[in-house]
């Protein structure tokens, strides 16, 4: 009890000391410029490969969306040519050989291709909370807790930018996103364009230095 | 969405129905008209998948129809959102538009196809529409619930919400997964891009048109710019950009979406947007104005009041086209006749208002047919109007305007009239149970006869000039396509067109051997002619926008008249007939069983008839909106607020609401029940409100005069009590209601020291105690409304109100309440008001009626005019100052002036009907006297003004004084002008 009081006294203060202080402060929006982590402007054409998935997922072609997303998307970006090709991952080190990439393309020069790793998982996760209550029949002796659940979904990928000429890796970052949905019957693949739209504010930032707002105080006395 | 509207609170019907004495009545000093439900529908569930569809239809084909549909939207806005609704759909689905008018979910009126609201994500709609068109609008409304769960999340969401988005970015992405553009749309954009007036994204993100639009730009606009997302930056763009509308600001433009999606600040989108919108439309460049090869008819706005030709027929004598149109002056919609030689207004023949129907019935929809008809003889015209459950169909006098017969239909949505040769008969088509198909009416008898009895979609029917085939068209599929039967048989067919684009709204040439119609094959309306005989088909315009409703003039059967839309409006043009050949049809005998191809849902789906279930008694309650805040300011400076809590079920029939008002220190509060459920409406409510009044011996007692102020003499009223209330609507204006209840009464004065009283000083006149009443009232309104209030037409009350005799010591008085109003439009927005309001309590404890202040007798304090009888009369003229005027506190207007002029009488139980005042003119021979007045009122003038939608008043009154009520002449002035301030509406 003793303890409770003090910590509302301190609050009050601190409330106080907030409400007393003199420091004016404008909100402005500030732009920042971002540059890319790669230039992409020497290459004439982009190539979209299939991407290593470690786990197939029923009902959802994974590599399918996940190439003709990504090819879409840098089409609005890139002001050259966008394309797609089908490969066959044998193993997760593949990123490695040279040899491979190298012989991936009749014309590689100029040419780079993205790919990379995929892996999307999913789990449903149990916890006590508090129940909403936005129906009045419910009766007053429901409980006030109940086991909620929810669906999680995780998505890391590992994007590979590969110089087809040379099979050097030019470009190469990890993301990793996880999202958590109410609705049991959220499917795969909804949730998974969630969370690729996610990354690919990340991944465009760094390829194509996309401006990033920021709201910052200005302080005054 | 709103498709919604403004929706009025429930609880407001609530409050209303319970507390006629509570603050919003002298804020908003109005009956209101009746929501009349006419019939009790037995409403059935059934669960889908991802709906729970509420009908009433016995029909399982209908219901099927409906859940298909409902499906096939879903998987098509599910998949291109990449979102599932978490919750199942309400969605509900009525017959008839007519029904649709009768849910006490919505504030619906005519035009609205469908609902859908944010906070249970109910969805209504009706089926008085092809299939087709119902797929579209479904997809239009249950996007709306995908937007609203993406922004606000789960059911309730809204209700806690800030985050408000522009209209556009909602009514833009439904439009833009129908996938449809209706041929109104598509005219509308064109038209604004040929014409170079595409509004502007602004910075806040508000699409905003320099120019009248005849819609909402948020659809079509937003529309197109969710199209230009998916041309410019691929389909993902269009969920990622309303997924970035999420959260933050309530602006848009302080969140910056356009900036997070697409990287683009607002104005660079604009440009980029109007850029692609004029390469789109850049093959319509090169075709014709119809200036160019027509004279233009009219209606000239604003060189005359009158906006649009929304539908027109041509007399038989060939020399005057009859137009409905929009009266901008009066806000309504008439029927013009105009000159075809050089589209002079000759007459207006439904000039002003009339309670004969709610407004006349005409269709945007150009495809249902026209919406006048001109007998053959030259002497009626026949239209159909809105009034009562259903429609009517109206015949005037051509020359005068005069009522000649009205025929009720017990149909929906007629549309298209035709006389017979004869003038016995009409044709016509409408809706029955939600099938379209087309009619027969005997003037005579007012026999309806079906001609067509099949579930094919007929429209537009027009009679060939002896009377012996009728032409029409049929919706084949997703296109409307022109027939010809023999009048006697229409299951007999000849289909005239054929393929792809519309054909609609035929009319036959005088001669009945060519049928002149509007095509839309080449994107743009245009004016066609089809020979009857040799099949050739020959097109007379090339227009850019869209040319309508062809119809040979009959005494120069070489020229026609039509209407073009140009520059965001209909007009009429007059045109030479001079057309090129465009090929030689073949018509096609179509036998009688042969099957039309129909639409088809995406999705099948199979009915399990056991899981239709009765939907009986309340089910869940829900909080359907968000408690509304009010306040209100009196001429007193007294500050009056609260807000209201409802519940009610899913639709919307039974509602629970808690009401908390305060003014001043007094506090009221109110539970209640009401049940909307029938026709025939009942309440129970138990409240406990405290009002106040000044009373006015107080404020005359020469002891207290250099004392006390009238403020000081405050007494309060308590009322305690339970009651139930009945209301049953005669039609929409006029309904007759009854209430029960016991009450507990205590009055005093707020501070009797303040008067040099003792405490608990009471005056002689207050009512203590407890009493069971009954009473009655008749209401009526007919009153036209417009944005600044009452403009036209008569609203009346009279309530009668008896205590029972329960007890001895229960009060008991009878009283007598009469309130009638009165308004003449002079157009324009100048009008004179009238009331007159009396008041009359009777018995042993006779009701105190107190009044005065705001505009009741403007001269007098708030409420300090007390009586056990009284009446006033006020006069008032009202007229325009300024429409709208931009400040820097915001929009505020309309600023409207008053010149007002008001007189009362006022009599204490058994004493003389006198104002008592004391002479203080040191030249009049009474000085120091005490005066004696009959009557006292007030003239003077004020304006009004609207900001923030709340209407203030600022005004200047003095008060007059009759010594004698027998002499009404021998008034006089008194006192200077006295400064009022008060927000109320205008009575």
């Amino acid at each position: 009890m003793k303890k409770n009081s003090g910590f509302l006294i301190l609050a009050i203060l601190a409330a106080l000391a907030v409400s007393c202080a003199t420091e004016s402060s404008v909100k402005v929006k500030v732009v920042i410029p971002g540059s890319p982590a790669v230039r992409l402007d020497p290459y004439r054409e982009i190539v979209v490969a299939a991407f290593w998935q470690e786990t197939e997922l029923k009902d959802f072609n994974l590599n399918q969306a996940l190439v003709n997303y990504l090819r879409d998307e840098i089409e609005h970006q890139f002001k050259g040519k966008l394309s797609s090709k089908t490969i066959s991952w044998e193993n997760a080190q593949m990123t490695e050989n040279k040899d491979f990439w190298k012989q991936l393309l009749p014309e590689p020069q100029g040419c780079l291709i993205l790919t990379g790793k995929a892996q999307f998982t999913q789990d449903v996760r149990k916890a006590l909370l508090a129940k909403d209550r936005r129906a009045i029949d419910d009766g007053p002796f429901t409980p006030e807790k109940a086991w909620a659940a929810r669906k999680s979904f995780s998505l890391k990928l590992g994007i590979y930018l590969i110089k087809p000429d040379t099979g050097e890796v030019l470009f190469q970052r990890d993301f990793q996103e996880a999202m958590d949905y109410e609705g049991q019957k959220q499917m795969a693949e909804f949730a998974f364009f969630d969370l690729l739209q996610k990354i690919k504010l990340k991944l465009f930032r760094l390829l194509f230095g996309s401006e990033k707002i920021q709201e910052r105080y200005l302080l005054s006395r | 969405m709103m498709s919604y509207r403004r929706l009025v609170p429930l609880v407001f019907l609530t409050a209303a129905l319970a507390l006629p004495v509570l603050g919003q009545d002298y804020f908003f000093p109005y009956y209101g008209k009746n929501k009349v439900v006419y019939e009790k529908f037995s409403w059935k569930t059934y669960p889908t998948e991802h709906f729970q569809i509420y009908f009433y239809v016995d029909d399982v084909n209908a219901l099927k129809n409906i859940a298909e549909m409902a499906e096939s939207s879903y998987r098509k806005i599910s998949g291109e959102l990449k979102h599932q609704l978490s919750e199942p759909v309400p969605l509900i689905f009525y017959t008839t538009y007519t029904d649709f008018e009768q849910t006490n979910m919505f504030e619906v009126s005519e035009g609205v196809l469908g609902v859908s609201e944010p906070v249970l994500h109910r969805i209504g709609i009706h089926g008085d529409m092809s299939a087709d068109e119902l797929q579209t609008l479904i997809t239009h409304e249950l996007t709306h619930i995908f937007e609203f769960e993406i922004l606000w999340g789960n059911l309730g969401g809204a209700l806690y919400a800030l985050n408000q988005p522009p209209l556009w970015t909602f009514e833009g992405l439904s439009e833009y997964f129908t996938g449809e553009w209706s041929s109104w749309s598509t005219l509308i954009l064109r038209d604004t891009v040929l014409n170079d007036r595409i509004p502007e994204l602004a910075e806040s993100g508000e699409l905003f048109s320099r120019y009248p639009l005849p819609r909402e730009p948020a659809y079509d606009f937003g529309h197109a710019i969710y199209e230009f997302m998916e041309s410019r930056f691929g389909k993902n763009a269009i969920r990622e950009f309303f997924q970035s509308l999420k959260g933050g600001s309530p602006l848009l433009g302080k969140r910056d979406p356009l900036k997070k999606a697409f990287n683009m600040e607002p104005r660079e989108f604009s440009f980029e947007f109007k850029r692609y919108l004029r390469n789109r439309f850049k093959d319509f460049t090169s075709r014709e104005n119809p200036e160019d090869y027509s004279v233009p008819l009219g209606p000239e706005f604003p060189m005359n009041p009158y906006y649009f030709a929304f539908s027109h027929a041509v007399s038989p004598s060939g020399d005057i086209v009859a137009t409905i149109t929009f009266n901008a002056m009066d806000g309504d919609i008439d029927i013009v006749l105009m000159s075809i030689k050089d589209g002079k207004i000759l007459r207006n023949l439904t000039k002003g208002y009339t309670s004969q129907y709610e407004y006349i019935k005409y269709e945007i929809d150009s495809s249902l047919g026209r919406s006048l008809a001109w007998s053959q003889d030259g002497d009626r015209l026949a239209f159909f109007a809105r009034d009562g459950q259903k429609h009517t169909l109206f015949i005037l006098d051509a020359i005068t305007g005069a009522t000649l017969g009205k025929v009720k239909l017990p149909l929906d949505q007629p549309v298209c009239p035709s006389f017979y040769p004869d003038g016995q008969k009409l044709l016509f088509s409408a809706f029955q149970k939600g099938v379209r198909d087309i009619f027969v009416l005997d003037l005579a008898t007012e026999k309806i006869t079906n001609l067509t009895q099949d579930d094919l979609f007929e429209k537009a029917p027009a009679l060939s000039p002896d009377g012996t085939a009728v032409v029409y068209s049929i919706r084949v599929d997703t296109y409307d396509k022109l027939f010809l039967s023999p009048l006697d048989d229409l299951k007999k067919k000849k289909q005239l067109t054929f393929g792809t684009g519309n054909t609609v709204t035929p009319e036959f040439s005088a001669d009945g051997k060519t049928v002149f119609f509007a095509g839309d094959i080449k994107d743009a309306y245009n004016i066609y002619s089809l020979s009857l005989e040799t099949g050739e088909l020959r097109r007379y315009t090339d227009v850019r926008t869209g040319n309508f409703f062809p119809a040979p003039i009959p005494n120069n059967p070489k020229q026609i008249i039509f209407s073009s839309f140009n520059k965001g409006a209909f007009q009429l043009f007059r045109s030479d007939a001079v057309g090129v050949v465009e090929q030689t049809l073949t018509f096609a005998d179509i036998g009688a069983g042969e099957k039309f191809k129909k639409f088809e849902p995406i999705l099948t789906l199979e009915i399990n008839k056991d899981k239709i279930k009765a939907h009986e008694g309340m089910g869940k309650l829900y909080v359907a909106s968000r408690p509304p805040v009010d306040a209100i300011v009196s001429t007193d400076g007294s500050i009056y607020g609260g807000s209201a809590l409802a519940f009610t079920d899913i639709l919307g029939d039974y509602t629970f609401s808690a009401t908390a008002y305060q003014v001043r220190e007094f506090r009221s509060m109110f539970l209640g029940y009401l049940n909307q459920r029938n026709r025939f409406q009942w309440a129970v409510n138990a409240f406990q409100y405290t009002i106040y009044y000044y009373p006015n011996s107080y404020y005359y007692d020469p002891t207290l005069w250099s004392w006390t102020t009238y403020q000081d003499a405050i007494a309060t009223r308590k009322i305690t009590g339970v009651s139930t209330l009945a209301y049953y609507p005669l039609n929409k204006y006029v309904r007759a209601e009854g209430s029960f209840g016991y009450f507990h009464y205590e009055e005093e004065f707020l501070d009797p020291s303040n008067l040099g009283l003792g405490s608990g000083a009471t005056s002689g006149y207050f009512l203590n105690g407890n009493m069971v009443s009954a009473s009655f009232s008749l209401t009526g309104e007919t009153t036209r409304f417009k944005r600044y209030g009452p403009a036209a037409g008569n609203t009346f009350r009279v309530s009668v109100s008896q205590a029972l005799p329960v007890a001895e010591n229960f009060l008991h008085n009878t009283t007598l309440e009469a309130d009638l109003r009165k308004y003449f439009y002079l157009g324009a927005d100048f009008l004179f008001a009238f009331r007159a309001q009396g008041f009359l309590s009777a018995g042993r404890d006779r009701f105190l009626g107190y009044y005065g202040g705001n505009n009741s007798v403007r001269s007098a304090y708030f409420y300090s005019l007390v009586g056990t009888e009284y009446w006033i009369a006020n006069a008032e003229f009202r007229f325009p100052l300024i429409d709208a005027a931009s400040t820097i506190v915001g929009p505020v207007g309309p600023v409207r002036g008053v010149f007002f002029f008001d007189i009362t009488r006022n009599k204490y139980g058994d004493y003389p009907a006198k104002f008592y005042r004391w002479d203080t003119d040191t030249t009049s021979a009474t000085y120091g006297n005490l005066l004696m007045i009959d009557a006292v009122g007030s003239y003077g003038y004020g304006v009004e003004f609207f900001i923030f939608g709340l209407p203030v008043h600022i005004e200047f009154a003095k008060r007059l004084e009759w010594p004698s009520i027998s002499k009404p002449f021998s008034f006089r002035g008194f006192g200077n002008f006295k400064t009022n301030f008060w927000i109320g509406f205008d009575f």
